[in-house]
């Protein structure tokens, strides 16, 4: 891929209280590329689901760091990772699969990954277990309607 | 918990709990606790889980609400969600939870 015309990267804590801050840090990333109000509530939900996985599972009974990176590119499409060094996942396309969930008991629903691709337009997850997963999210952003009398995202 | 997050009433055999805010996985915990000590308090026929208010919603609401679903169910009662946006509409799909969506209540009962 080219270079991005701009680029965040940060580290946080497998906090709960960070599953907010992740939302801002995407929402503070997407807002000055002018998205739409639906595109940017989906790119939101999609990092809070990654991140709360990160939190979960990946780091599930210790404390480990999350890594989030977002890049924009000159065609307005959007690459954002999310990483960690936790457990890791034994079956990535088991895990993937639509309400598989190996927390039932937390009311956990299963529906992470499936929510994270109905929201993106490319989703990949690599995982080892023991070493940690990698989730990369690419959506395109709609064309900038700067100036034009449409629903876009309050700044 | 956050005292503007959840504030739960009952009335006429229906619990009604009213979310507010943002409904993610740090802050479902305290409010499904909350929910559940009233569930088996109160033993309504209905739970009613009003989510008008709520700005923002992930799998961890969709797993509050399936969850409440399932405990309502062994009490013998039923779920409703109330007063979903578009947004809350679009996610509750996704789980196959529109099902449960109130119907928009007439002016005359």
């Amino acid at each position: 891929m080219k270079r991005p015309i701009n680029e965040i990267k940060c580290t946080f804590l497998s906090r709960s209280e960070n599953e907010s801050l992740a939302r801002s840090i995407i929402s503070g990333f997407l807002l000055p590329l002018d998205p739409d109000v639906e595109e940017l509530a989906d790119i939101r939900c999609a990092v809070s689901e990654a991140v709360t996985n990160c939190i979960v599972h990946a780091y599930r009974g210790t404390t480990g760091r999350i890594a989030l990176t977002a890049a924009c590119y000159a065609d307005r499409t959007l690459r954002i990772v999310v990483e960690d060094k936790g457990c890791g996942i034994d079956d990535v396309k088991r895990a993937r699969t639509p309400l598989y969930t190996t927390c039932p008991d937390e009311d956990r629903c299963g529906m992470g990954f499936s929510i994270m691709e109905s929201f993106s337009d490319k989703l990949s997850v690599i995982s080892k277990p023991g070493k940690g997963t990698r989730v990369t999210l690419i959506r395109r952003l709609s064309p900038s309607s700067a100036g034009a009398a449409d629903e876009k995202a309050p700044t | 918990m956050n005292e503007d997050t959840l504030s739960l009433y009952y009335d006429n055999e229906v619990l009604t709990a009213t979310l507010r805010g943002e409904i993610d996985h740090h802050s479902v915990a305290p409010v499904r606790a909350r929910i559940d000590e009233e569930l088996y308090r109160t033993r309504p026929k209905t739970l009613r889980i009003d989510v008008g208010q709520v700005d923002f919603m992930d799998s961890s609401g969709l797993g509050l609400i399936m969850g409440r679903l399932a405990k309502i169910r062994e009490l013998g009662g039923t779920l409703t969600v109330a007063s979903p946006s578009p947004r809350a509409v679009k996610m509750l799909k996704m789980a196959a939870l529109d099902c449960l969506i109130e119907q928009e209540r007439n002016q005359d009962s």
